[in-house]
């Protein structure tokens, strides 16, 4: 599925190019190789399966995608249907889905003060969620969006039905199957079915990488020559048949399953084949539920051990939602967006390890100790290392500190290039919470020594009981319009400049709240 | 002819099929599901955890991984059931990390504490059962956290507890935590060699540890041979 969008030539040549392909396959298609006359009810029933299943799909974590029937569905109208009913109903379910997916989320938002909790409500949740993932786009982009994904599910099949043809397939009827013998069933059936399912992974996995390639943002598409281009789809393909091919494995079975009962029983058959895929969405569903608790548990508990620091704790959650919100505005991949707030909680975990004399104290700090604070993120990053649910994040923390122009620390020789968008979100959202943040102005003052409260709310640098020296400097926080200028100051040299720009952005339009409690 | 052949390719075909999904689709299943998978990246994660309070604590590093390891097989030997031994073993992992909320000078300090300062580290305990209390899904742990430095006559600490009512988890760790001290060199002792650390841990059964508990972790000493020595 594609997701991202730019506003580049080459996306809208791909996308519009594919628009006006299947279009024009479907009429050469309907001209030459034209249906039978009565097949356009078994393809209606499978239409409707194949919404259904549309509605319903899997998604695989750790970013595999998301898993539905609607490839045995394909397969099966294609050797069932011939190739222009196949186009026609691999054409209907993104469209069916979407439409219903705006109708419930435009219903959503007019009954957004009845928060019902009812089975219908939860059910008007789910189909409006297939919209909203597209609903930050402006409309008529999403619309091409869908439009366009829907032409490449076309031209697929209408590709591996022409194939299945060529070599010398017939479409199968009722009266055409039960005549044939095992041998002619050989031949015109199951040996085209292989081609066209081939011809079919060849056609999605060069589609994939084809879209990945033209959704790469520009700046990392340096070399734009041919050779460099083949390269990238190369390395492209590569990865995406190693996450599909076991799919390929799976779906066969349950497509010549699918067709032979249909063959024989009828309409309702196409039911029994959805078993495996329920018995799957149960094993994700299952996979996704105790990974997040997982998560969950990690994050929170680590969360807790960098709260011995009044002052890191609604900070490190504001952090979280902030870069969250920053992922999403920059369309960062759905995987990303998912790890965000985990990072976002643990960024500063290596200070876990560092003494909170160096942490807080007032004066100068000494190289010795200074070494010590830079090292943070560096024993954060090993921290994280360690826990396999949030690998990714590992470089986003260890190079949280790291400035645009290559300042900061660590100081490994990492540039620009190295240093991953995602340390360059947290940055922007731990500089701008720090700066914003009033939580120390709030906090009552108390000798972590003595525990001694000044009646009057003061804030001495002594305490006056027990003669120890508080450390921390209390300055007022800045106010939203100064923070933003010293975000702007410092785009290009201490933060990044995209990232600013889409902070900007996102203020611009939604605004944004500081402080809070934890 | 024809007719019974396609009789009975029909359903091998339908069985093959069925047969293949099952599989392959059990085989999907299991990839994508792994508890068991699941469960070790966790534990490794809550190591990492309490690694990262170990480095507050000089002289602490890999201390609770090898407590985790003991209690675990003290627990074996007692012959408890996964569900308690699971707990045991978390509760090993995360006992000190409360220690966060301890001024990391205190922890390193070689001299003998104040008794101000004494009470800021006996405080550990304590912390930690708030923090684990905190998370639902480990707050089942906040008993046995509590409780790892009373003892058996009820002279330890936060609560005094003694005998039986101290949770098993706990008077476990008493053993294996002092065990494992010992042993390893830290800013206020050397370390020091094995016979000693068993006479001490002897010595302290019946007024400091569970008697049952130190019987067999002195058989688990026995059994483990060469890996019970390592504690630098």
């Amino acid at each position: 599925m594609i997701r991202m969008a730019s506003s580049k030539r080459s996306f809208h040549l791909f996308y519009r190019g594919s628009i006006v392909t299947a279009v024009a396959m479907a009429v050469v298609m309907q001209w030459v190789i034209p249906p039978e006359a009565g097949a356009w009810k078994g393809a209606l029933a499978f239409a409707v399966l194949a919404i259904w299943s549309e509605l319903t799909p899997i998604t695989v974590p750790r970013g595999l995608g998301e898993v539905t029937i609607s490839v045995p569905m394909h397969w099966a109208t294609m050797v069932l249907f011939g190739p222009v009913l196949a186009m026609l109903v691999a054409a209907i379910p993104l469209p069916a889905v979407n439409i219903t997916g705006w109708i419930c989320a435009r219903w959503l938002k007019n009954h957004e003060s009845d928060t019902g909790t009812g089975r219908l409500h939860s059910i008007i949740r789910t189909l409006a969620g297939a919209w909203e993932e597209r609903s930050d786009y402006p409309f008529l982009w999403a619309l091409e969006i869908i439009t366009a994904n829907t032409a490449l599910d076309v031209i697929n099949v209408g590709l591996a039905a022409l194939a299945y043809l060529c070599v010398g397939g017939h479409v199968l009827d009722q009266r055409y199957f039960m005549a044939a013998s095992n041998c002619t069933l050989f031949l015109h059936a199951a040996l085209p079915f292989l081609v066209g399912i081939i011809t079919y992974f060849i056609v999605d996995e060069a589609r994939c990488a084809t879209a990945a390639l033209v959704n790469e943002p520009q700046s990392s598409r340096k070399g734009s020559d041919w050779y460099s281009f083949v390269l990238k789809l190369k390395i492209l393909l590569l990865g995406s048949v190693r996450l599909t091919w076991s799919q390929y494995l799976l779906l066969p079975p349950v497509t010549v399953l699918l067709i032979y009962l249909y063959l024989h029983v009828g309409i309702l058959s196409g039911l029994v084949a959805l078993g495996p895929f329920l018995s799957l969405r149960l094993a994700v569903q299952r996979a996704v539920e105790r990974e997040k608790m997982y998560m969950d548990t990690i994050a929170t508990l680590g969360t807790y051990m960098q709260h011995y620091h009044p002052y890191t704790r609604g900070h490190l959650k504001r952090v979280a939602e902030l870069s969250e919100r920053l992922a999403r505005e920059l369309r960062l991949s759905a995987e990303t967006i998912m790890l965000m707030p985990y990072a976002g909680l643990l960024h500063d975990i290596g200070k876990v390890g560092v003494s909170e004399e160096i942490l807080d104290k007032v004066g100068k700090l000494t190289d010795e100790e200074w070494s010590k604070i830079k090292e943070h993120p560096v024993k954060g990053a090993e921290i994280v290392a360690h826990i396999d649910f949030l690998n990714q994040t590992v470089n986003w923390i260890k190079y949280h500190h790291k400035w645009a122009n290559g300042a900061g620390y660590p100081d490994d020789g990492v540039r620009n290039g190295g240093v991953p968008l995602e340390a360059a979100i947290i940055a922007v959202a731990d500089a701008f919470d720090a700066m914003t943040d009033d939580r120390e102005m709030s906090v009552d003052w108390e000798c972590d020594t003595c525990g001694f409260k000044p009646e009057n709310g003061g804030r001495p640098e002594i305490c006056p009981v027990c003669g120890a020296l508080k450390r921390r400097v209390y300055r007022e926080p800045l106010g939203i319009d100064e923070a933003i200028n010293e975000l702007r100051r410092g785009a290009g040299s201490q933060f990044s400049p995209d990232v600013v720009r889409a902070f900007l952005k996102m203020v611009d339009r939604e605004g944004i709240r500081v402080g809070g409690n934890d | 002819m024809e007719a019974m052949t396609s009789q009975w390719t029909t359903p091998v075909i339908i069985a093959v099929a069925v047969a293949a999904i099952i599989t392959f689709g059990s085989w999907y299943y299991s990839s994508f599901y792994q508890p068991r998978k699941m469960e070790l990246a966790f534990k490794k994660a809550l190591y990492a955890l309490a690694a990262a309070v170990e480095t507050r604590d000089s002289g602490t590093i890999g201390h609770a991984k090898r407590v985790a390891d003991y209690a675990t097989d003290v627990a074996d030997e007692l012959g408890i059931d996964t569900d308690k031994r699971l707990e045991i073993e978390y509760a090993a992992l995360l006992r000190d990390i409360g220690k966060v909320n301890v001024p990391a000078m205190l922890l390193n300090k070689s001299d003998p504490l104040t008794p101000d300062e004494w009470e800021k580290v006996k405080n550990h305990s304590t912390l930690g059962a708030e923090m684990v209390h905190a998370v639902p899904s480990l707050s089942f742990l906040g008993d046995s956290i509590l409780h790892h430095h009373e003892h058996w006559d009820g002279t330890g600490y936060p609560e005094g507890l003694s005998g039986e009512d101290i949770p098993l988890a706990s008077r476990i760790l008493a053993v294996t935590t002092d065990y494992d001290a010992i042993i390893s060199d830290r800013p206020y002792h050397q370390s020091q060699p094995k016979e000693e650390a068993i006479k001490q841990i002897k010595s302290g059964s019946g007024n400091k540890y569970d008697p049952s508990v130190v019987d067999a972790f002195l058989k688990v000493l026995e059994k483990c041979e060469g890996r019970c020595e390592i504690g630098v």
